[in-house]
């Protein structure tokens, strides 16, 4: 599980560096890239694959 | 942090999943809730997100489908809203069927569904209502299934062979048993035997392990420049030979500046 979410984040990576995309590498409609939870705050172990069927409001954030 | 708390509390009961992710340290997190009073759950990540996702500032909201895709980046309330008549939670399973719970909670999604059909079949079912929650969780894990190869099609019509392969391999191991798995594992050979998608999904395995042994071994850009030069000539054709003919201008220009 640990190197594939590995791989796909340097994938993403990747797609960030891509030339000069004509669209951009996320858009609507694309599957969101999983992440991998090394602790869990307010809510037990979860994963995007585990959550399918709800609809789900992810934030990326920084406390700062 | 507020809003997402607000959220959660409005539209928890109808399917809305709150979470927040950082890869910050558990510390900074902890002062973060304590000043907050945050309510809603935060991932604290191994990896990071903000650059999987490409975003350009902090915070930014994604809202994600019952599929797993993207149905919009910082949506209003109002597409929230909307949003959860998509919902399509599995169905709370009776005791009847803690076999198929077991199974679903391991991802042993072929396992599951031939548990629920067989009760179903067995006739050892003993209401209407259990009865209607087996064939209900039989119907979510095909969907589940169809909506893994399904996103292999929107990458495949896009040319991302690479993610469509990955999508389809999640879908013949997940589904190992079921007839997704089987059409997953036949278009993948497909797509194999095919020597433009042959080469591109080379090209990106390639190009992730080099990105990989750069990350791993901290490669410094005059010792990591051969790998990619090599992606970039060999695999020139291929949206992976651009990608890694960028990374050898920007690693070349790297060792210019020095």
């Amino acid at each position: 599980m640990r190197l594939r979410a590995l791989v796909l984040l340097a994938l993403s990576g990747l797609l960030a560096w891509a030339p000069a995309p004509a669209e951009p590498a996320l858009e609507q409609g694309e599957s969101a890239p999983e992440f991998e939870g090394s602790e869990f705050v307010n809510t037990e172990p979860c994963s995007f694959k585990s959550l399918r069927g709800h609809v789900v409001l992810v934030e990326v954030f920084r406390t700062w | 942090m507020v809003h997402l708390d607000e959220l959660h509390d409005k539209f928890g009961t109808k399917g809305l999943k709150v979470l927040a992710i950082t890869n910050e340290a558990r510390s900074a997190v902890d002062g973060f809730v304590a000043k907050t009073s945050a309510r809603h759950g935060i991932v604290i990540e191994a990896t990071d997100s903000a650059t999987a996702f490409e975003i350009r500032g902090f915070p930014t909201m994604f809202l994600l489908g019952p599929d797993g895709k993207i149905l919009g980046v910082n949506p209003s309330d109002q597409q929230i809203e909307q949003s959860l008549s998509l919902v399509r939670i599995p169905p709370e399973l009776p005791r009847t069927l803690l076999a198929v719970s077991g199974a679903l909670k391991k991802e042993k999604y072929a396992e599951a569904r031939a548990k629920a059909q067989a009760a179903l079949d067995g006739g050892t079912l003993p209401s209407d209502e259990d009865k209607k929650a087996a064939t209900d969780i039989v119907a979510w894990i095909d969907w589940l299934a169809q909506g893994g190869l399904d996103t292999a099609r929107v990458h495949g019509e896009k040319g991302r062979w690479y993610e469509a392969r990955l999508a389809l391999e999640d879908v013949k191991k997940s589904f190992k048993g079921l007839p997704q798995s089987v059409e997953a594992d036949t278009q993948i050979k497909a797509m194999l035997a095919d020597k433009a998608k042959k080469d591109e999904i080379s090209a990106w395995e390639r190009l992730v392990k080099a990105k990989q042994a750069q990350l791993d071994k901290d490669l410094k850009p005059k010792e990591a420049l051969p790998l990619f030069k090599a992606i970039a000539n060999k695999y020139d054709e291929t949206r992976a030979g651009k990608a890694a003919a960028e990374l050898v201008k920007q690693l070349e220009a790297a060792i210019e500046a020095k």
